[in-house]
């Protein structure tokens, strides 16, 4: 038996942020913002972990979602919070990061006037990601999606320099037309099924034309904020030309939160109005993704640039979940379950190994901006002697998205290839490794420069105009980009935690 | 934080789409807006179950006005939520600078141009809005009205005492930040408090409901002019000179 209720302490996800957020406005001075920071995200880990703990193990009679009611009012009439595997692990790996990416923000905002206005909006952006991990209700999903739209938009726009704001003012645009197709969607549901929980609007769907109709607002408004090619073209400006920590979290957890809504739609919400000719569709887009975004990185000029391109080809792959959730004639209700079940279990491993090596990979290159002034791709040649860490973190990462073992990136990837040749879709095979010989040609090309090619002798390579950064900064980095190693060799620990009260 | 941007600049970067593919856009909208018109008409339409759930339980929410129930105790999370929004809003468009944090709040000087009349008529104005404001947010549990609407016409006398010229705003003063938190501080302190007599975050005691809502009400009142009047200081253009806090911003990154 659980020692404490485990419901109650979900709300705290939500609480703890804001009021961070609430106290870095109040406290404006640079050790109380950064003081407030670390004990927030102390607070997240102790919450997470007290959750993990006593969250009820595969094997016991607990099958459904973890369920907290907000104000005592049942739904369809209040809100409810819930947690289930999925949920529970994308909850686990935001507050990893976020700490993780707190403690360098902390060294990275040191000296920049920037920080007074991004702690508070770094722990609003955090309480909306958590807010919509966590909740059951379509239409408070749409209050989230604006809070973490809205606070990333802001976020990108620290930056201050013209292409910074003209990326912010692109993703808010676009933002804001994603919000509207899924506003409209969610009253569509509304007018039809009368209700807004996600349970109950999963046991009352059924497949009439306006299902169909809200399913493919939610599926384009969502896919607008996840930027699946050819609706990615907001994406790499402001992913490239925010400051290093909100690069990392846009790539590592913004994208993954309108993706995981997308599943929680297509898996759950509106099962029955899924076709596989709709299925199909996203999963070309996804090919088409991973294809392109890594044409992509490989022409980019900047080195933020191409990481930047990486996350549209490694979006692609997770939609590579869709086609394999199709539904064939010959295999029963059970197959079926099973064979979505591990699709499910190949992607979260995707997202989880993603979001580590793409959040490392953006503070390498933070890293490598904070010291050279610049992130020019060319101008990097013979660097790796003066920035070793980086660079190796750089290419630690870098390994885990080629998908090269013993790295995260290889598990997810022979997840994925597995359940592609067991429901006979091999085309995918081809995609899948086509994309990583890509990506192993763009970091290649940035590791060749850097560590084999000799320094350039020339004027704009000038090794004593750099500022050294501050030893944290790199460790943090490497720190995560040996996660993705560590994930490797226990790879068993996230597919358990989808495995707990199914994705169904 | 876009003032420094025109219209001309981002225009000249993004050469115009060509004819035929905004005709293709143009088709598919239109195509997709006859679906979800026609699937709509054929839809029979079902009596809606929670707007009898919701008068059925109004008497329980502390207030009478369902709109205020729905908002402040049925779905408060959402509201909660949304004073969020409005604090990311001001955060996004406060123009910051580290100097003017020991400054007042609230600088009296003299105006360039003193305009007699609207001086005359604020006078007489702005007792009268602030008690309106004060009056549609009492009303709010019985009648429509509410934080909202409230906040919305204080935050009008804001402006207009802005537009008088001889008072204006520094929003990176103490009390300022104050003001800007206060709905979102209250409504966290309030939801979080009635755990201890309830045992649910957010689910107030019936016998204190109406009370509980109003205290919500009126931070969030302060906390929405605040926010108005911040946006129309922020985006009004701003007045031509050497502009100091614009030069620390571009060093960074």
């Amino acid at each position: 038996m659980p020692v404490i209720d485990v419901a109650s302490l979900l709300p705290l996800l939500i609480a703890i942020p804001l009021i961070g957020a609430i106290f870095s406005v109040l406290l404006s001075t640079k050790y109380a913002q950064v003081l407030i920071g670390l004990l927030s995200a102390l607070a997240l880990v102790l919450v997470i972990g007290l959750i993990l703990v006593n969250l009820p193990s595969v094997d016991t009679e607990f099958t459904t979602p973890l369920r907290y009611v907000l104000a005592g009012w049942e739904a369809p009439l209040g809100i409810a919070l819930s947690l289930d595997g999925f949920s529970a692990l994308l909850l686990s790996l935001t507050v990893f990061l976020v700490t993780v990416l707190t403690f360098y923000s902390a060294f990275y905002f040191a000296a920049s006037p920037a920080r007074v206005r991004f702690w508070p909006l770094w722990w609003l952006l955090v309480a909306g990601i958590n807010a919509l991990f966590l909740s059951a209700d379509i239409f408070n999903v749409y209050v989230t999606l604006e809070i973490i739209g809205l606070a990333a938009v802001a976020l990108v726009a620290l930056s201050g320099n013209k292409a910074g704001l003209t990326a912010a003012l692109r993703y808010l645009l676009v933002g804001l037309l994603g919000s509207l197709c899924y506003l409209l969607a969610v009253a569509l549901l509304y007018h039809v099924y009368g209700t807004l929980d996600f349970a109950q609007l999963a046991a009352k769907a059924e497949s009439n034309p306006l299902s169909w109709a809200a399913l493919a607002l939610i599926t384009v408004g969502l896919v607008l904020k996840t930027a699946l090619v050819p609706l990615h073209f907001w994406l790499p400006h402001a992913h490239g030309s925010a400051p290093a920590p909100v690069s990392a979290i846009l790539s590592a957890l913004v994208v993954k939160a309108s993706f995981y809504l997308l599943v929680r739609f297509w898996m759950e919400i509106l099962a029955p109005a899924v076709t596989n000719e709709a299925l199909m569709l996203l999963g070309i887009l996804g090919g088409t993704a991973i294809l392109w975004g890594c044409v992509q990185a490989l022409r980019a000029k900047r080195l933020k640039l191409m990481v930047a391109y990486s996350t549209v080809a490694q979006i692609g792959y997770l939609f590579l979940l869709f086609p394999l959730l199709m539904s064939t004639e010959e295999a029963s209700a059970s197959q079926l379950a099973a064979q979505q079940q591990s699709a499910l279990a190949a992607v979260s491993y995707f997202i989880v190994a993603h979001a580590c090596a793409k959040a490392a990979m953006f503070i390498a290159a933070g890293n490598i901006i904070h010291s050279l002034g610049h992130d020019d791709i060319a101008k990097l040649q013979g660097m790796a002697k003066y920035m070793p860490l980086s660079l190796f973190t750089f290419a630690i990462a870098g390994g885990s998205l080629i998908g090269l073992p013993p790295s995260a990136g290889f598990i997810a990837k022979w997840l994925l290839l597995n359940v592609a040749i067991d429901t006979h879709q091999w085309w995918w095979v081809v995609i899948i490794l086509t994309g990583g010989l890509l990506a192993a040609l763009a970091i290649f090309r940035v590791l060749d420069q850097a560590f084999i090619k000799p320094e350039q002798a020339s004027d704009h390579v000038a090794p004593d105009n750099w500022q050294k950064v501050p030893v944290a900064m790199p460790v943090s980095g490497l720190a995560l980009a040996l996660c993705t190693m560590a994930l490797g060799f226990n790879a068993d620990l996230i597919i358990d935690l989808i495995a707990i009260e199914g994705g169904e | 934080m876009f003032n420094n941007m025109t219209l001309s600049d981002s225009a000249q970067q993004e050469a115009d789409l060509p004819g035929s593919v905004l005709l293709i856009i143009g088709m598919v909208v239109v195509a997709a807006c006859l679906f979800l018109a026609m699937s709509l008409v054929q839809f029979q339409s079902t009596d809606q179950p929670l707007v009898t759930l919701v008068v059925s339980n109004l008497e329980q929410s502390g207030v009478e006005n369902p709109v205020t129930a729905v908002l402040l105790n049925f779905r408060s999370y959402d509201t909660l939520l949304e004073v969020a929004v409005l604090l990311i809003v001001a955060l996004a468009v406060m123009p910051f600078s580290l100097q003017d944090t020991r400054l007042p709040f609230i600088k009296v000087s003299e105006p360039v141009e003193r305009s007699l009349v609207l001086e005359a008529f604020l006078r007489w104005l702005l007792p009268a809005i602030i008690v309106t404001s004060g009056y549609l947010l009492w009303t709010g549990a019985v009648l429509p009205g509410g934080a909202f609407q409230a906040g919305a016409l204080l935050a009008g006398a804001g402006i207009l005492l802005l537009l008088a010229g001889h008072h204006s705003f520094n929003f990176n003063a103490p009390t300022a930040r104050l003001l800007l938190v206060v709905g979102l501080a209250m409504f966290l302190l309030v939801g979080a408090g009635v755990v201890l007599s309830s045992g649910i975050a957010l689910a107030y005691p019936v016998a204190m409901a109406g009370m509980l809502i109003l205290v919500i009400e009126v931070a969030a009142t302060i906390t929405i002019a605040a926010v108005l009047v911040l946006l129309f200081c922020a985006l009004q253009i701003e007045p031509l000179g050497p502009q100091p806090n614009r030069v620390e911003k571009e060093k960074h990154s």
